[in-house]
C-alpha cells in the first residue's frame, strides 16, 4: 500500500502538462471566468452600466439599418435624407446614433462632421461608392439644381445594362460641370476625408 | 446564452440590453485583469459592447457554449489590437497575448474551448467536478476540494492527476486540437532549421 502511495506520488510529481494542454485549460479557465466572475455589484457605477446599455442600443439601432439598407439597396438621395428614411421606415429612433457619433447635424458639412457622417454610413455597410454619391447629391442640392429624381427622369437611360448608380454618377458627372472651383475643391476635401475613413476601417477588417 | 444570440440576431430590444448587462461588466473585469485602468477597461468594454452586438449576424452556433467562447475569443483579439495602439505600455500580465497575436486564425480558440468542454463532460461527475474547481474555475487547493467533496485531500490530488491524464489523452485524439498540434510541429521544425 504504501509503495502504491510512493509509486503516485512519483508519477504525479514527474506528470509535466504539456504547453498546450496549460493554455487549453487557461482559455477555456477565462471564457468560464467569463461568464460567471464574482462583480460585486458596487464594483459596477451607474454610469458604467448605463453606457453599456447605450453601447447596445446602438448596436440594435444600427443593425436595423443595416438590414433596411440591404433590403431597399441605393435610392438616390442626399445622405441625410437616406438615413433619415432608412429610420423612417424602420421606426428607429436616430438619436442615440447621432449622439454615440458626436453628429450634430445629419446634412452638414464642414469637416469635423464629414468623418462621422462617412462612419455612420460605414457601420450601415453604405459602401464608399454610393456614400459618395449621396454626398454628390447634397452638395448638387445645395447648389440649387433641380432634384436628383428629376435629373435622373430627364436623362434616362434605355441601356438597361446601366444600374440606378450608374445612371446617377452619369447625371451628377453633368451637373458638377457647372460647380464653381471652391465647390468642386470643398467636395474633393469631403471626398478625401471619407476615403479616409473607409481605408482604416478596412485595416482593421475582422476575421470575424 | 445560446438563446441570447438567437434573440440578438432576431433585433429583439430586451436581449441586447441583457446582452449588456451580462457582459458589460465582465468585460471591464476582464480588461482590468490584464493591466487596463478602470476607465480604459471600461472604455474599451463599451466599445466590444456595440463592436461585439454588430458582429451577432456573423455568430454561427455550432456547439453549446460557442457563443461564449466566440464573445471570449473577439475581446481577446480587441485586447491584442488595444495593446498595439500603445507601444509605450507593457501588459501587466502576459497571459499568452503573445499567442494570440502570433495566431492567424483567432477562431482557433473557440475550438479549443468547445473542445476542452466536451472532454471533461467525458469525465465520471467527480472528476469532472476536480477539474472545475481546480483548473477551470477558481483554481481551488486540494484541501477546499476535498472539503466540497468530502474526500481526502490526497485522493484528490491523485484523482486530479489522473484527470488531468485522461483529459489531455482526450484532446489529443479531438481533430481540432489535432491540427492545431500539427501546425505547431510543422512551425517548431521549421523554426529549428
Amino acid at each position: 500500500m504504501r509503495r502504491k502511495k510512493e509509486y503516485q506520488a512519483s508519477q504525479i510529481e514527474t506528470y509535466q502538462e504539456p504547453e498546450w494542454f496549460t493554455e487549453a485549460l487557461r482559455a477555456t479557465r477565462d471564457a468560464a471566468y467569463f461568464v460567471n466572475p464574482v462583480i460585486e455589484p458596487e464594483q459596477i457605477s451607474l454610469s458604467f452600466r448605463e453606457r453599456c446599455r447605450k453601447a447596445a442600443e446602438v448596436a440594435l439601432i444600427l443593425e436595423t439599418l443595416r438590414r433596411e439598407r440591404r433590403r431597399v439597396g441605393f435610392v438616390p438621395l442626399s445622405l441625410a435624407n437616406y438615413i433619415e428614411g432608412l429610420a423612417k421606415v424602420t421606426n428607429v429612433s436616430l438619436t442615440p446614433v447621432l449622439l454615440w457619433l458626436g453628429i450634430t447635424d445629419l446634412a452638414g458639412f464642414d469637416h469635423g462632421s464629414v468623418k462621422a457622417l462617412a462612419r455612420l454610413a460605414k457601420d450601415i455597410e453604405i459602401s464608399i461608392r454610393e456614400t459618395l454619391v449621396h454626398l454628390r447629391i447634397s452638395f448638387a442640392d445645395r447648389f440649387g439644381l433641380a432634384p436628383i429624381s428629376m435629373l435622373l427622369a430627364h436623362r434616362r437611360s434605355t441601356d438597361a445594362r446601366h444600374s440606378q448608380l450608374e445612371e446617377c454618377e452619369a447625371a451628377l458627372d453633368q451637373v458638377e460641370l457647372e460647380f464653381d472651383p471652391k465647390t468642386k475643391r470643398d467636395f474633393r476635401q469631403i471626398s478625401a476625408e471619407v476615403r479616409s475613413v473607409y481605408k482604416s476601417s478596412e485595416e482593421g477588417s475582422s476575421l470575424f | 446564452m445560446e438563446e441570447l444570440a438567437k434573440r440578438m440576431v432576431a433585433l429583439d430590444q430586451e436581449a441586447y440590453r441583457e446582452f449588456a448587462d451580462i457582459f458589460g461588466p465582465r468585460f471591464r473585469s476582464f480588461f482590468l485583469k490584464r493591466g487596463l485602468t478602470a476607465s480604459d477597461a471600461e472604455d474599451l468594454a463599451v466599445s466590444c459592447i456595440t463592436d461585439i452586438a454588430l458582429k451577432i449576424e456573423k455568430y454561427k452556433s455550432e456547439k453549446k457554449g460557442s457563443f461564449v467562447a466566440w464573445i471570449y475569443t473577439i475581446i481577446r483579439h480587441e485586447l491584442v489590437n488595444w495593446w498595439r495602439k500603445k507601444p509605450d505600455e507593457v501588459p501587466l500580465t502576459n497571459d499568452g497575448l503573445l499567442n494570440i497575436a502570433q495566431e492567424d486564425d483567432p477562431r482557433q480558440n473557440i475550438d479549443i474551448i468547445c473542445a476542452v468542454e466536451n472532454a471533461v463532460a467525458k469525465l465520471s461527475d467527480t472528476d469532472q467536478t476536480i477539474i472545475q474547481l481546480r483548473d477551470l474555475g477558481a483554481q481551488h487547493s486540494y484541501a477546499e476540494i476535498a472539503e466540497l467533496l468530502d474526500i481526502k485531500p490526497g485522493n484528490v490530488r491523485v484523482r486530479h492527476h489522473r484527470a488531468l491524464q485522461r483529459l489531455q489523452s482526450i484532446l489529443e485524439e479531438d481533430p481540432h486540437i489535432r491540427k492545431l498540434l500539427n501546425r505547431k510541429e510543422n512551425n517548431d521544425r521549421r523554426e529549428s532549421k
